[in-house]
This record gives C-alpha cells, structure tokens and sequence, in this order.
C-alpha cells in the first residue's frame, strides 16, 4: 500500500504539473481540493482519466468521486480494492 | 484600407505603450537589444520572464510558454499605461498554444484514441490567451483573437485601431504572440529549407499594446496600417504610393524603414521596396528574433521605443550612424511574396 501511495503521489504530480511539489510536500491525509492541495474541477477530470488510465477504474457518479479523492489514503484504498490493472 | 463615413470625425490611435518578450532581453527594461543573436542556431527561444511577478503559481502549471509570455507582456503594457481595464482585448497568433496542441494530439496517439486529458485540449486553442488575459484582469469587455497567418498581429491592430477611430473604445489591450512549440519547428524546417523561405532560426515570442484616444504620454502615433493578401513584385511600387496618398503622406516624410527581411528568396521585395527609398536609414528586425508568424509585433515594438526615446537609438550607434530621432516609420512586412503590410508610425 505505501508503494501504492507514493507511485499515486508522483503520478498526480506529473498529470497535474505541480512543479513546485515532491511527493513528500504530499501527507497521505491532505485534503486534494479545497484548502489542501487546492486542486479544481479540471484536476477532477484529470485524475478520473488518470484512474481509468492506470488502474482501469471507471467513475461514473460524480457524487462517489467527491468522496474517492478525499486524501491519497482514501484513494490509495479505493483503488486497491478496485483495480483491474 | 477600410472607409470610413466622410461625416464621422476619425479619433486618433496612439499607442500609450509597447512591451515584448523576445530571443532578446527586451522584456526587463523595455530596451533594444544590444547583440544580434548567432545566426547558426536552428531555433531562437524566447528569454522568458520571471512569472511568478504575473502569474499564480496555482494558474501557471498548466500554462504553455505561449500564455504566459502573452500574460505577462499584456500585465506589464497596461501596468506602463496606468490602465486597470481596457474597454477591449485583441490578439493575435499564427499557430496558437503549439506546445499543448502537440501533447494533445500525442496524447491521442499514443493512447489510441482513449484517455484524452482535458488540460491540453483547453490549453491548446487558439484564443486561450486573449481568455486567459480576459479572465485574469475580470474583464469582461470585447475580447477577441486574429488567426490569420503572417497577418495575424496586424489583423489584431486593425480591429484596435477601428474601434479607437469610430470611438467604440478608449483603451485596448491588443498584441500578438507565438510560441516554439517542441516538435512542430522539426515537422516544418524541411519544408521551408526547401523552399528557401528563410535563413533565420525559428522564433517565439509576444509584444502587446495600449493602444488609446488619448496622446498624454503616448510612445507613439498609428497613423496608418494596411494589409494586402497578394501583391506581386511589380505591383510594389503602386500598393505602396496608394498606401502614403491616402495617409495624406510622402516618400519624402519617411525618416526610417523597419523592414522583415529574413534571407530568404523573397527578401527581393524589401529589397525593392529599400531602392524607393535611396537616402533613408533601415533597420532589419528580425536577425534579433527569428522568424514567426507574429514577428511583426517585434517590429510595432521596436518602432515605438525608438520614436519615444532617442537614447535608445544611441544604444545603436554601431548601426544606425546617424543619431538623429526618426519622426515617421515605415515598417513593411510578407510573408513568402504573401500577407504585406505597411504600417505607419509617427512621433508623439
């Protein structure tokens, strides 16, 4: 799961183009939007492809993914029990 | 040329201020600069600024060259023009946000038509700029942008300057920009080797204006600005008395040629154009940029510095032995024997 977390850290990190951030800037329970990371709606959309991408995770209700990128350890965990690759 | 109404009283367009971003340093201190750059580079990068003075960090990480160059040129012209909000934002671009249309396309490549991201899609159209700008300044006045080839920036200042004469708007933010890109200089330089457009490197960069009603402080006067899709080699002579006649000007008023030439075979046409012109001083700009669709923003730029200051003509002594100030400019651009434009500009 820790190798999980790190590899999610620095994908999101490229796919978002945080350059001033390292995956260890990242907690593992920083919110991602809002008053954390501060990323956006368009970050949103990104990630959704970054999960289908990587993970062959499709999400469809916009309503679970709020919850789904809570923190890296809530999507670490989601993916982990989800994956298809 | 467009007509206007004989009975609409025609405002004057001045231009309050000039800002670019080049392969040179002109961006720090608004100065010409001092060293041509070495000929045998096959692209010329744009020094690019500090952004962080202009730009969020959060906005720029998903920010091409091309946004940023156009953001932080277009802050620091309305900055020297004491201008908060301009009544209007007019771009143009000849190829746009290269650098995210190639990561777009890649991307679809690559993933064989799956996973598209929508960062580069955004990012990757041509009016991101002139939005980008809108968005940043809270502007929500005219915004608009030129795609139009090596006429793009002079396509821009031609809606400026009619919606300054008819009085639509007092202030407009107007300029051009290009970028690089990674791998599109790679896909065209064959074909221009060939067909001996040019023996420039590649360029990038931006320049934008406020241009205004208002002559207070005004760097320059544009007195006159036509463009012409197709003029053959011999019909030079005429477009160009037609374009001083109904400018109410001479051969004889000129005092400095800006001229594009960039080594290339059609460089023929400045070259008739300059026998016009015998006994009058003429810059070459574009050995100090590269060559792009937008250059001729370079050559706005450069026109307004030396007609406003004429310590900056001193710094080049070494070319220009004459130091006496130009009171009116010619610059004359094309494009591969394609897309001319004069341009007049008049000391303030």
């Amino acid at each position: 799961m820790e190798q999980l977390k790190l590899e999610l850290k620095e994908n999101i990190i490229e796919a978002l183009n945080l350059e001033e951030f390292t995956a260890n800037d990242i907690a593992d329970d920083d919110a991602l939007f809002g008053d954390g990371l501060g990323l956006d709606s368009i970050d949103a959309l990104e990630l959704i492809v970054l999960l289908d991408k990587d993970y062959g995770i499709k999400l469809t209700d916009p309503e679970s993914s709020k919850e789904i990128f809570k923190s890296i350890n809530v999507l670490a965990a989601y993916i982990d029990q989800n994956r298809t690759k | 040329m467009y007509n206007l109404n004989p009975e609409q009283i025609v405002k004057a367009v001045y231009i309050k201020s000039a800002v670019a971003i080049s392969a040179q340093d002109t961006f720090s201190d608004n100065r010409i600069p001092a060293e041509l750059m070495p000929a045998t580079i096959s692209v010329a990068n744009a020094i690019q600024p500090e952004y962080k003075d202009y730009i969020s960090p959060a906005s720029a990480r998903r920010m091409a060259p091309a946004v940023k160059m156009g953001i932080a040129a277009a802050s620091r012209a309305l900055s020297l023009a004491k201008i908060s909000n301009p009544d209007g934002i007019i771009a143009g671009t000849g190829m746009g946000c290269l650098m995210d249309t190639e990561k777009f396309l890649n991307n679809i490549l690559e993933n064989k038509e799956e996973f598209i991201t929508p960062t580069s899609f955004i990012q990757s159209t041509h009016n991101t700029v002139a939005g980008q700008i809108g968005i940043m300044l809270d502007c929500k006045a005219y915004n608009s942008t030129y795609v139009h080839g090596s006429l793009s920036f002079e396509s821009a200042l031609v809606d400026a300057q009619l919606q300054i004469e008819e009085g639509a708007a007092k202030n407009i933010l107007v300029g051009a920009v290009d970028e690089l890109g990674i791998e599109f200089y790679q896909h065209t330089s064959l074909r221009n080797s060939q067909r001996k457009s040019t023996t420039l490197p590649a360029g990038e960069g931006a320049a934008f204006f406020v241009i205004s009603d208002d002559k207070e402080q005004a760097m320059a006067q544009l007195t006159a600005l036509e463009t012409i899709r197709n003029c053959g080699i011999d019909q030079l002579q005429t477009r160009l008395h037609t374009f001083l006649t109904q400018s109410k000007c001479k051969l004889t008023d000129i005092d400095l040629l800006v001229l594009g030439n960039n080594g290339g075979k059609w460089d023929t046409y400045y070259d008739r154009l300059r026998a016009f012109f015998p006994n009058i001083r003429s810059i070459n700009y574009k050995p100090l940029t590269g060559e792009h669709h937008s250059v001729s923003a370079f050559a706005c730029w450069l026109g307004c510095i030396l007609l406003s200051d004429r310590s900056r003509l001193n710094e080049w002594d070494n070319r220009i032995t004459d130091n006496t100030k130009p009171r009116l400019i010619l610059l004359y651009n094309q494009s591969e024997g394609m897309n001319h434009s004069f341009m007049l500009l008049k000391e303030c």
